[in-house]
């Protein structure tokens, strides 16, 4: 027997099946929510919702908590559902809420909001089978909109939970006649969801990825968006380097540079107005002419570095090389002519990709300078200014002159601070002569004006130096924390970097902010920060989240071709990855097609048998069974033409069709059925006179 | 279909290849909902979503077989279906039989696409699932087609059988309200008096068997002797009535029957021996329930219009 809730009880052995009016409410009782089918419909609301609590407003919750009281209690103590017009007033009021609350009704937490409150009015009318279908189907989506929202390695437990509870709750809600027992619901839930995976798997790894939105994404909640921007003014870096979140993660293919030679380049600010730095407006950066050579090759002496980068979503094209990028694999890449590696449109998502740099401090670029490199933004800045020409004049050459102005921070009384005092109108000015006390961008900021006073083109450069090392997977963890900004300045046909706050803090470059800082940066330094059970933790954990964003998370149009050119297909198109998808979720359903038509080996049925064989011998009586006729009345028949036989042919039918209709038989009990059936001698009929 | 699969046996096993299977609505609406979540997940590039929507595709798609396989080898006989008389339901019993070594869940039947109350069938088990037809007009029904299905694991896909069982369902008229049918005022003194009356009372010697006659009426001293089964006849007080079309004092044919119908309950109850005269059929007097339904299944096949060719008496009886 397969269970105990397999067997038919003698309740529902007669299932009351009426043709008189067949399905509409033909059985109201059976047709209503047990409390059981509610359990599961709430535990599943429970594992879908769980996810948006923190983001959609507490009211939302608040009433879909309200509902599933108010529906379990109807279930349980016979409250009242509310009718059709209190379910409409709810619809509307919970809608005009949600667009009140959130002003609109578009993006994701408002969605997310609507849904759930969708989800809440469904649950109150659940009455039959179909109902509770659709709110499993609600729930669903729910969870699905949490993705948009938070897909780490965390959620991961949420779709296995979702998945599960969700199906158990189907097949549960799919009974009207009664729940089956939770162990062969799981065992049913367990084979379909075994035999799927290798069908999802060939699914999610073959069907056709498409690069970019069809519209457009839903704005990310809040606008708590950090990450650096196309300007910089001074603090701007600063209340970057308060935030521990991920910008991107790097692994090294072959060696690993020294990590003062991590210099990850970002927007190249060129546009100064006396106290911001900006970059150019991107019409103005596509017209620049591509640089040409600007890399010595690799066999001239310098080292290349090959890595993959994983960007975090940052709303922003920057593409985040390492300097000096000579070549990278993302098809959207591309490279302008100030050296920044931008992306086509910019990443709202987690990207993968891998690119190829060399370790120069400085690259070529033949072309002028632009006028804006000498702007100085004229009578800002004047002491700075008066300065500059002092030095240049005391100086013997641009290069000396520079490094001059490189002694200066590093020989007077000059500071690294996170928290640098406010400045005025005149910052540079300020910072040199006053408070002499700032972060990276106050210090790039002031050299590149020192340097445009000189009569040097110069510009500032934006973007992250150094990252955490994370020795438990090998690769380089860079935060927020870590953004930077330096100098460039041209001489002799080379952009040159120059980081002045290499000169004021030189262990900042080389052992990031905290070597630099200790006990400053970062906001989430935790009271365990310094325990190094817990960094290696915290570091393990990362390694694990780093591996799940690289192999499942960046998993995309890329990753999906270089599987079709590892099968031998070279460079696939869109319609052979669909082809390819078509192949093997075809020859995945086919095998089961085979294996579901194959016919099962079927237990012998020992009563019909022996049945079988007395109704054969019965036969010699001269009265064989007709094939409408059932047991008692065969046995009836049999009685009246041969007494002799009567009482035993009565019991065996009565035997017969109790072992075959009356729930389990007791064991033996067939087998001695069987054993009395083939003790039975029958003799020719009598002739009849 | 029908035509296709002719009538069946009465043994009937459901082959794969007569079962048939078709989404359910709620399984269209989930299909919709896949879709929805599969086009999200495209926009957003979103790999969590995708790995949603493609188990949960797969789930269903994996279902399709679980369904097929939950219905496919079950074996089905149709039973019962005992007369009953117009406007009570008839009710049939579908004997349903897992052969198989693994149970079957959620077995239901209904003569139309709508199904109810499901069983669950452990391997090697059986179950019955009542059947009830209506039935407004008395005659010879034909079976209707009847629909086994099954929605099981997940209730997205249904997966069903269509039965032409070979069995033909007889409705007996609908009996008229008691009160309101006098005896045929020609009931006591029909011309039946002088004829040999049967009851129970008095053994007055041996006659042929009717069918299905009861077993102590059967004469077995006298079996033993001469081989010939005879059944003891006994007379009684009590009269034996025929019950006549022409006497019964209605003008529809329909009610007519009704009112023998009546009068066949009636008579049957007080054990008063009774035969039937129709115009072109006559059963001569009997008792017991065979008889009784013999008669009725006269009353239910009877074709008051191909009476065309009954004696003139019968058409002057109509015209009152």
């Amino acid at each position: 027997m397969g269970s105990e809730q397999a067997t038919v009880s003698p309740a529902t052995r007669e299932s009351p099946f009426d043709w008189e009016a067949p399905g509409a409410g033909a059985s109201p009782a059976s047709g209503s929510a047990t409390f059981g089918q509610l359990a599961w419909l709430t535990l599943l609301i429970a594992v879908a919702v769980a996810p948006h609590v923190g983001s959609v407003q507490p009211w939302v919750i608040a009433g879909l908590c309200g509902s599933v009281v108010w529906r379990l209690g109807a279930a349980s103590w016979g409250w009242q559902l509310p009718g059709r017009l209190l379910r409409g007033i709810l619809t509307l009021g919970g809608s005009f809420a949600v667009v009140f609350a959130y002003r609109r009704i578009s993006g994701l937490d408002a969605g997310s909001a609507l849904l759930i409150l969708m989800l809440a009015l469904k649950l109150l009318e659940t009455h039959n089978t179909r109902d509770r279908s659709i709110v499993i189907l609600i729930a669903w989506f729910v969870l699905f909109a949490s993705f948009l929202r938070e897909q780490s390695l965390a959620s991961v437990p949420q779709l296995a939970g979702g998945v599960v509870v969700g199906m158990l709750a189907l097949l549960q809600s799919a009974r009207p006649s009664g729940l089956v027992s939770p162990a062969n619901a799981l065992r049913m839930i367990g084979r379909l969801l075994v035999q799927a995976l290798p069908l999802a798997l060939a699914l999610f790894l073959l069907f056709p990825r498409l690069p970019g939105p069809f519209w457009a994404l839903p704005a990310p909640g809040g606008n708590g968006r950090t990450g650096l921007s196309d300007q910089m003014s001074p603090g701007d870096i600063t209340s970057l380097a308060q935030s521990d979140e991920v910008a991107f993660r790097v692994r090294f293919t072959g060696p690993a540079p020294q990590p003062a030679e991590l210099y990850w380049r970002g927007p190249v600010l060129e546009r100064f107005d006396g106290r911001r730095w900006r970059t150019m407006p991107d019409s103005t950066r596509e017209r620049l002419p591509a640089l040409r050579n600007y890399a010595p090759p690799p066999a001239a002496g310098q080292r290349a570095f090959d890595y993959e980068i994983t960007l975090e979503a940052n709303h922003q094209r920057w593409l985040l090389p390492l300097e000096t990028p000579v070549s990278w694999t993302t098809p959207d890449g591309r490279m302008a002519g100030t050296l920044e590696l931008l992306n086509k449109r910019p990443v709202d998502r987690r990207m993968a990709w891998s690119g190829r740099s060399v370790a120069t401090g400085s690259f070529r670029d033949d072309r002028q300078p632009q006028r804006f490199n000498r702007d100085l933004a004229r009578g800002s800045n004047p002491r700075a200014v008066a300065l500059a020409r002092d030095m240049r004049l005391a100086s013997s050459s641009d290069v000396d002159y520079l490094r001059r102005v490189l002694r200066m921070f590093r020989e007077q009384e000059f500071f690294y601070t996170l928290q640098p005092p406010a400045l005025g109108e005149q910052p540079v000015d300020e910072f040199l002569f006053a408070t002499r006390a700032g972060f990276c961008e106050h210090y790039a900021s002031a050299f590149a004006v020192l340097a445009r006073a000189a009569g040097l083109p110069a510009r500032v450069v934006a973007g992250y130096q150094g990252g955490e090392r994370n020795p438990v997977a090998d690769y380089w963890i860079v935060r927020q924390s870590d953004a930077h900004a330096w100098t460039e300045v041209w001489l002799d046909g080379r952009w040159v970097r120059y980081d002045p706050t290499a000169a004021v803090a030189p262990e900042r470059i080389e052992g990031g902010l905290d070597a630099a800082l200790p006990g400053l940066a970062g906001d989430s330094v935790p009271l365990l920060g310094d325990a190094p059970w817990f960094s290696q933790v915290a570091l393990s954990w990362d390694a694990v989240n780093a591996t799940w964003d690289r192999w499942v998370l960046a998993f995309g149009p890329d990753q999906q071709t270089a599987i079709l050119e590892g099968l031998g297909i070279r460079s696939p198109s869109l319609r052979d990855i669909a082809l390819a998808c078509a192949v093997t979720v075809s020859a995945v359903l086919l095998l089961f097609t085979v294996f579901g038509l194959r016919t099962r080996q079927v237990a012998p049925d020992l009563v019909e048998q022996a049945w079988q064989r007395l109704c054969a011998r019965l036969a010699r009586t001269g009265r064989a069974r007709a094939p409408s006729e059932g047991p008692v009345e065969y046995a009836a028949a049999v009685a009246a033409l041969r007494p002799d036989l009567g009482d035993l042919v009565q019991r065996l039918a009565a035997s017969y069709l109790r072992l075959r209709y009356e729930g389990v038989p007791a064991p033996g009990e067939i087998e001695r059925f069987a054993r009395e059936v083939s003790l039975v001698r029958v003799a020719p009929a009598p002739a009849r006179g | 279909m029908r035509r296709r699969q002719g009538t069946d046996d009465e043994f009937i096993d459901l082959h794969p290849r007569r079962v048939y299977i078709l989404p359910t609505r709620s399984g269209l609406v989930f299909g919709l909902v896949f879709f929805t979540m599969l086009l999200g997940a495209l926009n957003y590039s979103n790999n969590m979503g995708f790995a949603l929507a493609f188990v949960l595709t797969a789930v269903a798609v994996v279902s399709i077989h679980h369904c097929q396989r939950n219905l496919a080898g079950l074996r089905v006989s149709v039973s019962g279906c005992a007369p009953v008389f117009a406007g009570e339901p008839l009710e049939c019993a579908l004997h349903v039989t897992n052969p198989g070594s693994s149970p079957r869940w959620q077995i239901a039947a209904g003569p139309a696409a709508e199904r109810t109350t499901a069983v669950d069938l452990p391997a090697g088990g059986s179950a019955v699932l009542t059947l009830r037809l209506a039935t407004d007009r008395r005659g010879q029904l034909r079976c209707p087609q009847i629909r086994v299905s099954t929605r099981h694991p997940l209730g997205l896909f249904e997966c069903w059988a269509l039965l032409y069982p070979q069995r033909d369902l007889l409705v007996y008229p609908h009996p008229a309200d008691g009160a309101s049918v006098r005896p045929p005022p020609a009931a006591a003194d029909l011309e039946n008096a002088g004829e040999a009356v049967r009851g129970s009372d008095e053994f007055v010697g041996l006659r042929p068997p009717l069918p299905g006659e009861s077993l102590s009426r059967i004469a077995w001293k006298a079996w033993a002797r001469t081989g010939e089964l005879l059944a003891k006849d006994y007379r009684s007080g009590a009269g034996s009535a025929w019950l006549d079309w022409n006497a019964i004092p209605a003008a529809d044919a329909e009610e007519k029957l009704s009112i023998l119908a009546r009068l066949l309950i009636d008579a049957e109850a007080s054990g008063q021996f009774f035969g039937l005269r129709l115009p072109g059929v006559e059963l001569p007097p009997g008792q017991g329930p065979d008889h009784f339904h013999r008669c009725l299944a006269v009353l239910a096949t009877y074709d008051p219009a191909a009476s065309a060719a009954a004696p003139p008496a019968e058409v002057a009886a109509r015209g009152q």
